[in-house]
């Protein structure tokens, strides 16, 4: 058959396009923009040549490629496109008009794959069959090992039995013979009716929406109950392999679906050992920071309730604290959410030992996490671990054991004085916050000692007047001497400073001694408008706690 | 060679076109020439047909039975398709023609004029009145066909036979070494499993009653084996018959073939042993349905689970209402393809001769049986379907006709409302002389309306020497 030149130009262009952009899909991921950019651009012209030119039908060849008796110099040489093609059994490939650029993409994807397949493994066949690809259309033989396997279609399989005589037919089937021939009454009976084909559709589409997860962990779990083989790594395997696609696809009220499923098993006493054990590990390996971070993801985008967070955390259950404080994103915005606090300081205090490890030796992120926790269970027991936390090098962990201290109120407020030499100012001014407010008499000495030498360290300002502040607050009247001293001091000495005035007053504001307050009366006439209005919001203050605590 | 993927440009262009025909067809009946969605429906199946023409050099559509040809490829009614299939196969038979072939090109308004006048209620019927009518009216390019016969059984090229014959012999062949290797410790070869899947869904997607023919091959030697394919033909062809997709078909069809992987466990003697079985041995048989998901996780590829084929494998003999076995933890929901591999698996189990069982059920006997167990057993809409597929006397099925003669049913009559009338190849005649007869049909009445042949009652094969399977192989 004598094909036109312009026939075989395109063949040979086509064919140039096909291994490109298969070149090219070898060398980059997806994605890549050099991929991207030269698969478009060889599926816009293998689309117009289509067009152009109809169907182009080639015949393959061990590596090389023909359009009728025209053999094409494109596909010979380094490019194996062709010579896998034939190796695969495929011996004609047809590109039809209309081919898209998903349906070659596809193509490309499998071929791909199978000549990255060891020789013994391929499978082109199949796997182009499961794809759809209806402009792409081939012609095969099957390959030698299956051929070996196909018995010869004249070898005779089936006994020879019609060489007896002449059939005699036995007594009952005479009679039969003798009778009417009975009819069914209905003969359309077996013809479905639309309500028949509807419920098969809505079945059939049912089935398709099923992810059949349940079906197939249960299935498991009867094998697991009555197991064929002592063996049960198949099966656990198996689990392991949905809890690892669930957790990819941030499906984690599945994965703990998958747990309750077995939760019967593992409590009844045919449970095995080595699948207890393999479970233990399950739950320890579910804890996956992609997928919590995808799952927040989609709860704070709305695509997921927080019950699913709720009943994945529930799920994992105190003995996996360790793994879910180094995992969980965001812990403490997560914790803004009511339910979601209540069960992470649920599953905190239920494993007190692991807060405290993690506290003492977590690393940085994790210690962060358990301090927060450690404040969210209100548990006093946690002080002590949260005060070793604030010798830890970290500032983070630092400050978040110091809030959580905070949190603990009095229970923790004896655990916070040390605090208050914290190389970070941050934790500073917390703990000094924290020990006002409960009034901690018995950080005095160690607050008194840090208030005799504020004046000449470089801190900042608003840190110094809670110096003053706590100085007062916990010495009460002892204090408003040596306040006052100071305020005298700034007469003589620090003329000038107004700041240092309105530290003191706020340090024989916090005093609540009558012999402060008249000095802070005093001073509220001051001839420095920032004192006098320091003064006077103290007296203020000081005035409303008073007529609160009359009311 | 064999030609590939089944999902070609001209199968997607011919559903497009009879869907396009039907609606055209209906907005024929609907609205007065001119009207735009008359003339839209026109215009869009002209551009059909220039398509097909212009790839194929052909547009040819054949309607008969159960059957919808373009261009000699088969269109599967699916589900979502089957309304408007169902709709062109009355026109058809109420017009008493067989389709219509296009030699050239049509143009929109010969085309709108073909649907005013097939679609009319009161048009005229018949090849010869149709073909007039369409003359008349300038429709020149169109051939009206003949009503369709499907050629099946004996009537069937003999390329196609050698094709679905070698397609079963292939997937026995595939079952026996899968299953041997498993039992010798080997690995699971999927690959050649999804070829002999894909093949056998392919065959069944041109022509399921060449395969189904060809499941009476009953070998005493490889029970196991030829089990498994006939229970994948059977199910595969169910599933295609309610309008399952290509690939759902594939997803069926692989369950279906390894729904017995289990028996790789059971001992051989066990398996194979002459006579009957001891409590004990029945209870090593009866964990197969363990044995096989057990087995189908331990051979699986890394990182995917086989859920339909496990599913199966445990589920296809615990009964519809779950009184079968395996004995459960908790009552579970049966999946879909378990429910017609059960069908599949107990229609081909008990036809099927065993070294335990030397006395098989008839196939006619075993559809009883099934209509029996619908509902408890079986899923009763699938029964239903199965029967449609099979008939009442299946593919195999010996019959005695009150003529006197013998017969092998080789395929069920197009027509479900024939469904105890199958087509049939004589082979034995009134005077009890052998002999390879005719495919006749038994729905063909004679001049006065009665029917010249009807089964009297299914016979026994074995008692009168006959092998149904000769009738379905070119070379016994």
């Amino acid at each position: 058959m004598t094909v036109p030149d312009e026939h075989v130009q395109a063949g040979e262009e086509l064919l140039q396009e096909l291994i490109r952009a298969f070149k090219v899909r070898r060398l980059y991921d997806e994605g890549h923009p050099q991929r991207s950019t030269t698969e478009a651009a060889a599926t816009a012209r293998i689309e117009s040549i289509l067009e152009e030119r109809g169907a182009l039908d080639f015949a393959l060849e061990d590596g090389v490629a023909r359009i009728g008796d025209r053999t094409l110099s494109s596909g010979a040489g380094d490019t194996p496109v062709i010579a896998l093609l034939y190796h695969e059994g495929i011996r004609e490939i047809v590109f039809q008009p209309g081919l898209t650029a998903g349906e070659l993409a596809r193509f490309l994807d499998q071929v791909a794959e199978v000549s990255a397949t060891a020789a013994g493994e391929r499978d082109l066949l199949a796997r182009l069959w499961e794809e759809t690809l209806p402009h792409i259309h081939y012609v095969f033989v099957e390959r030698l090992s299956d051929q070996e396997w196909t018995p010869d279609v004249s070898e005779p399989r089936t006994e020879e039995t019609a060489a007896a005589g002449p059939v005699v037919l036995e007594p009952e089937d005479r009679q039969a013979l003798a009778l009417p021939v009975v009819s069914l009454p209905d003969p359309t009976a077996y013809r479905l009716t639309d309500a028949e084909l509807a419920g098969l559709q809505a079945e059939i589409e049912g089935e398709k929406a099923r992810t059949l997860l349940h079906e197939t962990l249960t299935c498991i779990g009867e094998l697991l109950f009555d197991p064929p083989h002592d063996d049960p790594i198949p099966l656990v395997g198996a689990i392991a392999d949905i809890q690892t696609r669930l957790l990819g696809q941030g499906r984690l009220a599945e994965v703990r679906g998958l747990h309750d499923v077995f939760a019967s098993y593992l409590a009844s006493p045919r449970r095995d050992p080595r699948v207890v054990e393999a479970f233990a590990l399950l739950r320890r390996t579910s804890v996956d920071g992609a997928a919590l971070a995808r799952l927040v993801e989609r709860l704070d985008g709305g695509d997921a309730t927080e019950e699913e967070l709720t009943g994945y955390l529930e799920m994992l259950g105190p003995e996996e604290l360790p793994a879910l404080l180094a995992a969980l994103p965001e812990m403490k915005r997560l914790c803004q959410r009511p339910a979601v606090g209540e069960i992470l300081a649920r599953l905190a205090a239920g494993n007190r030992r692991a807060l405290e490890d993690t506290l003492a030796g977590g690393d940085e992120p994790s210690a962060v996490a358990a301090a927060y926790l450690a404040g969210m269970t209100g548990d006093a027991s946690a002080g002590p671990a949260l005060e070793a936390a604030l010798r830890r090098p970290e500032p983070r962990v630092r400050l978040e054991a110091i809030q959580s201290l905070k949190q603990l109120g009095d229970a923790g407020v004896q655990h916070a004085a040390g605090a208050i030499d914290d190389p970070d100012p941050a934790v500073r001014v917390y703990a000094l916050r924290h020990l006002i407010a409960h009034r901690f008499e018995a950080a005095f000495p160690a607050v008194a000692a840090l208030f005799d030498r504020i004046d000449g360290e470089d801190r900042p300002a608003a840190e110094r007047r809670l110096v003053y502040e706590a100085f007062g607050a916990l010495g009460g009247s002892r204090a408003v001497d040596e306040l006052a001293r100071r305020m005298g001091r700034r007469g003589v000495f620090r003329k000038g400073d107004p700041e240092v005035a309105a530290c003191v007053i706020a340090g024989l504001a916090a005093t609540g001694s009558p012999d402060a307050l008249r000095i802070v009366e005093e001073a509220a006439r001051d001839r420095d408008d920032h004192v006098r209005a320091t003064a006077r919001s103290a007296l203020e203050a000081w005035r409303h706690s008073k007529s609160g605590s009359a009311g | 060679m064999t030609p590939g993927d089944a999902v070609t440009a001209q199968a997607t262009l011919g559903r497009e076109l009879v869907q396009d025909l039907v609606v055209l067809l209906r907005a024929a009946q609907l609205y007065d020439p001119g009207n735009t969605a008359l003339e839209t429906a026109a215009e869009k199946l002209t551009a059909g047909l220039r398509e097909l023409r212009r790839i194929e050099g052909a547009a040819r559509l054949e309607v008969g039975g159960d059957l919808i040809l373009v261009n000699g490829e088969r269109i599967r009614s699916e589900l979502r398709s089957r309304a408007i299939h169902e709709h062109l196969r009355r026109i058809a038979l109420e017009r008493g023609v067989g389709g219509f072939e296009w030699h050239a090109d049509p143009d929109t308004s010969t085309v709108a004029r073909l649907a005013r006048i097939v679609g009319r209620q009161d048009g005229p019927s018949g090849v010869e009145g149709l073909a007039a009518a369409l003359d008349e009216a300038g429709v020149a390019e169109v051939e009206v066909l003949p009503p369709f016969e499907e050629t099946v059984g004996g009537e069937t090229d003999e390329g196609s036979r050698e094709r679905a014959e070698r397609t079963y012999r292939h997937s026995v062949a595939v079952v026996r070494n899968t299953m041997e290797s498993v039992r010798a410790g080997g690995v699971l070869q999927r690959y050649r499993v999804r070829r002999a899947v894909q093949s056998i869904v392919d065959q069944v997607l041109r022509d399921e009653l060449l395969l189904i023919g060809l499941t009476c091959l009953r070998d005493y030697d490889e029970p196991t084996f030829t089990h498994s394919v006939n229970v994948c033909i059977f199910s595969v062809s169910l599933g295609q018959r309610i309008g399952l997709s290509r690939l759902e078909l594939y997803d069926l069809g692989l369950a279906a073939l390894l729904h017995d992987i289990g028996k790789v466990d059971v001992p051989h003697e066990v398996l194979n042993k002459a006579g009957n079985l001891t409590e004990e041995e029945w209870r090593l048989m009866r964990r197969h349905t363990a044995f096989g998901p057990w087995r189908l996780l331990a051979e699986r590829p890394s990182g995917s689970i086989p859920v339909h084929e496990m599913l199966v494998a445990f589920e296809h003999h615990l009964n519809l209402d779950l009184s079968g076995y395996p004995t459960l933890i908790a009552p579970r929901r049966l999946s879909f393809y378990s429910k017609i591999v059960e069908i599949a698996d107990a229609f081909d189990a008990g036809t099927t001769p065993r070294v335990y069982k030397t006395d098989p059920i008839t196939p006619a006997e075993m559809v009883r049986i099934l209509e029996k167990g619908a509902g408890t057993r079986f899923d009763p809409v699938l029964v239903k379907a199965f029967i449609g597929l099979l008939g009442i006397y299946p593919v195999g099925c010996v019959c005695l006709l009150d003529t006197g003669e013998i017969a092998v049913v080789v395929a069920p009559d197009t027509d479900i409302r024939n469904v105890e009338r199958p087509r049939v190849r004589l082979v034995v005649g009134a005077d009890g002389e052998r002999f390879d007869g005719p495919v006749v049909s038994l729905a063909e009445r004679q001049e006065d309306g009665t029917f010249p042949r009807s089964v009297a009652r299914v016979v026994d094969p074995e008692r009168y020497g006959i092998d149904p399977a000769r009738h379905f192989v070119l070379n016994p």
